[in-house]
């Protein structure tokens, strides 16, 4: 067995031609590199900046319109979960707006919905308009995902905003808590006071102090009472006790909610008081969506949200444990983009991705840097780098019910608002024992440690849902060595270590004509297997 | 939020020094300082006794199964309501499987007609029956509700109810299932093994999910086998792909993250070797109805308990469902259907445990999403809220039925106006706790650990006798029933508006355990100061080479 023999540890190949930085670079900004992007980013210098600006020129594409258009064809009878997963699909893997997809997928892994929960998968297209909703505003600003992500009434059914009552002490109720907890503790400033670079700030003795209190829950809930449907009927229907409740109105899926000032609390409302809020305490009176503005202002500025939403997308596109200083540079783009401008995103984004610690190559070789690759990317890596062919003419981006479920990740349907893992799960062994996160090993369990690969085995060596491979420009390569490196160009980015490169080139080389299935060559037996062994290695899995 | 319950932050350092004192050995280092806080909080097991086996199996019956119609009062005025009430979906009193369950004085039950199977179970001793059983924070009354005093969150909506079964937290929505809290706990009862002490043949779910207890997945033929892996194949296609594999996984990587990952993959691996061998050669003579997945899921079931002493375990829990319940429509075509698969699912596994010799050492019990009205929609029933399952095993004081002392272990419909909170929709008499805390108590979780297992029973429930679904010892004599007072009727729109509102059945302080399960409780994980470190190549751009 090759490399059983050496006692050095194995580390990966840093030493990179331009094609490979470039592929390197797609995998951290996109769904995966293909040749065909690699190839552009060759023509256009190597020039990562202008390939940022020239993506957020791009049309957007929206997965909404697909399903509508399918149902508005007779391509299909009805919008189910199934149809407005593979609308998703199409966008995500088949979207020419690649930087724009990756970005609002990671934010998807922050303002979390799940179309597990039956409010969302039964609402048509719901799902996919509230996807939508962070393809468009992912290059906008972070107030602008705030505010939409609040008034959208998938999220509103997700986290009882929607239809949230104010209180009303003759019976002794309150206003619902759900959304106002979420938005505090998940979608913007964290449950502990953040220094700028994002560690903690804590007392004397070492304990970090808490960003809130549940006396500032109740406070919050009240601002998010009111919202309903948007073609609410103008007559005041329902009583009890004197009270003005909701009229009942068409269910709306897809436009922003609405505010109903007669179940908006309109007392006063204290907020987060911090060195230059500017509303800390709202008045009595206001409308609803002066509340709800004045209180996202409140939750944008703290001091909390830049570096906590800066580490969480760091996490998602380049490393599960940026220093501190990275942390901080990014943060400080999300305070101030250099025009004065809080939160917004481009500049976030393009100090995420053009920041030293992501594009040096010196980090390649950091054992502590990195992350898992999820699972639901590796997979779209895959279909990307081999030119992926799908059968079908309807929503034909299918990758089969039963593999979603088998994937451990698929976009939208994580199991809780708390996404698929934490980020700060600590997985037993040598990173926990680092004191290090690892936010995706939560999912890479003994279950799917086996059902992943069997998911690219399929596609590699058959189809998986609608989805092949064409492979015709990697068996006509003229040796293994070659085969080789092109597999390492698209998946591992050159990166491949020299070990594990001799252990692949020593079972490419060992399959014979006799060994290769009836129907296939031997070419294309060596390209499967080149292709499974380096998308099965710890090489690959880890994006460094 | 009060920070009087977070403990103080604890040094990576001090958390090793801790761990190798608390004697929690490196092989179940836990992962995190959040769960070292918990480890801290736990009692030691008991050690356990040789031959010492337990499993405990749940049935979900997903979407809601109508348990008003798979039991239902037949005492005469008790049916006259039941029948008024269900309207056209009333079973017929002539079809009903007659059941005298020896502690309700004399008032008899009926299973539904397509369950002889549970009902000769019955007869034998061998299953109870739980009458309205549901999520709650704490008892409630018809007024409370409609004061919407501690409700559970989201009443009647299937996520949200499917979630606090699984979890017992009906406050919030958590995703750590009390089935997974008790594997935390149990699983150090085992040899340490790449399976986990949790088997689903239902795929990934919250009951099964611990704070670091997974599952094990299988199907109902088993374990899956990684494609084109076989270690030992030779001169083949699969042989050059295997040693490839191999030797990629058992490499040493300098990369942290490599590393784990060619350690998580290769114990994939060898979890599946090793169930897959514990299980080779074990059959069973008990024939499997063909077509019915709940006896070939618990037929699966059988076969890995027969392996325990292969796997090396003393404590397993399991998980099979079943779907197909939320009959708004067409209940009286397709439910009979679907209770027949369970009654005779379940008289399978009952056969498969005789042929092993393990019928006292395994309990199944039913669980489902809540609940259906008692009303009819003309065609089926909507979601509610209480609901009638059942206990299955050796070890269960069968023929009976557990329940609200009060309520006379079954609830009398003749005076169901006290406890609907409309449609037919029953508060419960019971909370899944209850019943939880009796199945947990039998399998073994001390009184100790139950509040880390339920975290919200001790303060909640804790004052409320044990349902006494596995006390031998006496037969529950009938109380007697007072009629409660009917409530007044509505004065004003119902609200589900969830309150925090606690107290009232409790025995005892609120757990801090139960706010860390809510996430109310400061659970602090340092991040690592890397300050020391220096990054290499810091400021330099990228170099093309």
């Amino acid at each position: 067995m090759v490399g059983s023999a050496a006692a050095v540890p194995v580390q990966p190949n840093a030493n990179l031609n331009n094609d490979q930085l470039a592929s390197r670079f797609l995998a951290q900004a996109t769904f995966g590199p293909s040749p065909e992007a690699i190839a552009a980013l060759r023509s256009a210098g190597y020039d990562y900046n202008a390939w940022i600006d020239l993506e957020i020129a791009k049309t957007p594409s929206y997965s909404a319109p697909l399903v509508t258009a399918a149902l508005a064809s007779g391509g299909i009878t009805a919008i189910g979960n199934a149809q407005n997963r593979r609308a998703r699909n199409q966008i995500i893997i088949g979207g020419s707006d690649q930087l724009r997809q990756r970005v609002a997928y990671s934010l998807s892994q922050i303002f979390v919905i799940s179309d597990n929960n039956s409010a969302i998968s039964n609402a048509a297209e719901g799902s996919c308009a509230y996807y939508d909703l962070l393809v468009r505003d992912c290059f906008t600003t972070f107030r602008q995902l705030l505010v939409d992500v609040t008034y959208s009434p998938m999220m509103g059914r997700y986290l009882n905003q929607y239809r949230n009552r104010k209180a009303n002490p003759a019976m002794n109720t309150s206003a619902d808590e759900n959304y106002a907890r979420e938005v505090e503790q998940l979608f913007s400033i964290g449950l502990y006071q953040l220094t700028p670079d994002g560690n903690y700030v804590t007392d004397p003795s070492g304990r970090p102090y808490e960003s809130y209190t549940n006396t500032q829950i109740t406070e919050f809930a009240k601002v998010f009472t009111g919202l309903t449907d948007e073609d609410h009927n103008p007559n005041p229907v329902g009583t009890g006790l004197g009270r003005t409740d909701f009229p009942s109105a068409k269910p709306n899926y897809t436009e922003p909610m609405k505010m109903w000032p007669g179940q908006h609390d309109v007392n006063t409302k204290s907020l987060h008081h911090y060195a230059g809020a500017r509303k800390p305490d709202l008045p009595a009176g206001q409308t609803g969506d002066q509340d709800i503005s004045d209180a996202i202002d409140n939750l944008v500025e703290h001091p909390n949200t830049a570096p906590f939403i800066s580490r969480l997308l760091i996490q998602r596109l380049v490393t599960s444990n940026p220093s501190d200083a990275y942390v901080g540079r990014v943060s400080a783009k999300f305070v101030n983009n250099g025009q004065g401008q809080r939160g917004d995103m481009v500049a976030v984004i393009k100090a995420i991705l053009l920041d030293p610690e992501a594009r040096s190559v010196a980090f390649i070789t950091d054992p502590e840097h990195g992350k898992l690759r999820e699972p639901f990317v590796r997979l779209t890596h895959l279909l990307r780098a081999f030119h992926y062919q799908v059968t079908g003419t309807v929503l034909p981006y299918d990758l089969g019910s039963a593999n979603e479920n088998t994937l451990g990740q698929f976009p939208l349907a994580a199991p809780t608002v708390f996404n698929f893992y934490a980020p700060d799960y600590q997985p037993r062994g040598p990173i926990g024992d680092a004191g290090l996160f690892a936010p995706e090993f939560q999912i890479q369990n003994a279950v799917f440690g086996i059902a992943t690969p069997n998911l690219y085995y399929s596609l590699v060596n058959t189809t998986l849902g609608s989805f092949s491979l064409d492979l015709s420009t990697q068996t006509a390569l003229p040796d293994t060595a070659a085969l080789l490196d092109n597999v390492d160009l698209l998946l591992t980015a050159g990166t491949l270590s020299a070990t594990t490169r001799a252990t692949i080139l020593t079972a490419l080389n060992g399959v014979t004509q006799a060994m290769v299935p009836n129907g296939s060559t031997l070419a294309q037996t060596r390209t499967r297997l080149a292709i499974y062994l380096v998308v099965s290695s710890p090489d690959f899995a880890i994006q460094k | 939020m009060s920070k009087s319950h977070s403990a103080p932050p604890i040094s990576r350092r001090q958390f090793l020094g801790q761990a190798s004192c608390a004697a929690v050995g490196s092989s179940a280092l836990f992962s995190t300082l959040l769960t070292l806080r918990l480890a801290n909080s736990l009692s030691a097991q008991t050690a356990p006794a040789s031959g010492d086996y337990k499993a405990l199996v749940c049935l979900f019956l997903a979407g809601g199964n109508d348990s008003w119609n798979m039991l239902l009062p037949t005492t005469t005025g008790e049916y006259a309501a039941y029948a008024k009430a269900r309207g056209n979906l009333a079973v017929a009193p002539d079809l009903a499987l007659n059941l005298t369950p020896n502690n309700l004085g004399g008032r008899t039950l009926g299973l539904h007609p397509s369950m002889p199977e549970l009902r000769d179970l019955f007869n034998a001793g061998k299953l109870g029956f739980v009458s309205n059983v549901g999520s709650l924070i704490r008892p409630l009354t018809l007024a409370e509700y409609r004061a919407g005093t501690a409700l559970p969150v989201s009443l009647y909506s299937h996520d949200d109810q499917v979630k606090q079964w699984q979890t017992c937290i009906p406050d919030a929505r958590t995703a750590i299932g009390w089935g997974g809290r008790a594997a935390d706990i149990l699983s150090s009862l085992n040899d340490p093994s790449l399976v986990s002490m949790n088997i689903s043949l239902s795929g990934q779910n919250i009951f099964l999910t611990g704070q670091n207890a997974f599952t094990y997945s299988i199907g109902a033929s088993g374990a899956t086998a990684l494609t084109g892996y076989n270690a030992t194949a030779i001169n083949s296609l699969t042989a050059q792909r295997s040693k490839a594999v191999d030797g990629m996984l058992g490499q040493q990587y300098r990369s942290l993250f490599e590393q784990t990952y060619a350690n998580t993959t290769r114990e994939s691996i060898d979890a599946y070797q090793e169930f897959s061998s514990a299980l080779s050669g074990i059959t069973l003579s008990t024939v499997i109805p063909t077509g019915n997945s709940v006896a070939s899921n618990l037929a699966m079931v059988a076969k890995t308990i027969a392996a325990r002493a292969k796997l090396g375990v003393r404590r397993q829990v399991f998980f099979v469902m079943l779907g197909g319940f939320d009959l708004h429509d067409n209940l009286l075509t397709n439910h009979p259907g679907l209770l027949s698969t369970v009654s005779k699912g379940v008289s399978t596994f009952w056969s498969a445990l005789n042929e092993i010799g393990m019928q006292d050492q395994v309990t199944l019990f039913s669980a489902s999403d809540f609940g259906r009205t008692l009303t009819s929609n003309g065609d089926g029933s909507d979601h509610a809220w209480g609901a009638n399952h059942f206990v299955l095993g050796g070890a269960v004081a069968g023929g009976q039925v557990f329940g609200d002392k009060a309520a006379g272990y079954y609830p009398d419909l003749q005076n169901s106006a006290a406890i609907d909170t409309g449609q037919g929709r029953l508060i419960p008499g019971v909370a899944v706790d209850e019943y939880a805390r009796d199945l947990l108590g039998w399998f073994g979780v001390s009184n100790a650990n139950l509040d880390y297992v339920l975290p919200a029973f001790s303060s909640r429930f804790g004052g409320r006798t044990p349902l006494g679904i596995f006390d031998k010892s006496v037969v529950n004599s009938p109380p007697p029933v007072t009629p409660p007072p009917v409530t007044p009727p509505p004065t004003s729109t119902p609200t589900t508006t969830p309150s925090s509102s606690g107290g009232g059945g409790g025995g005892g302080a609120v757990s801090p355990l139960f706010l860390a399960a809510l996430g109310t409780i400061a659970l602090v994980r340092l991040r690592q100061k890397r300050m020391a470190k220096k990054k290499p190549g810091s400021g330099s751009e990228p170099a093309a080479t």
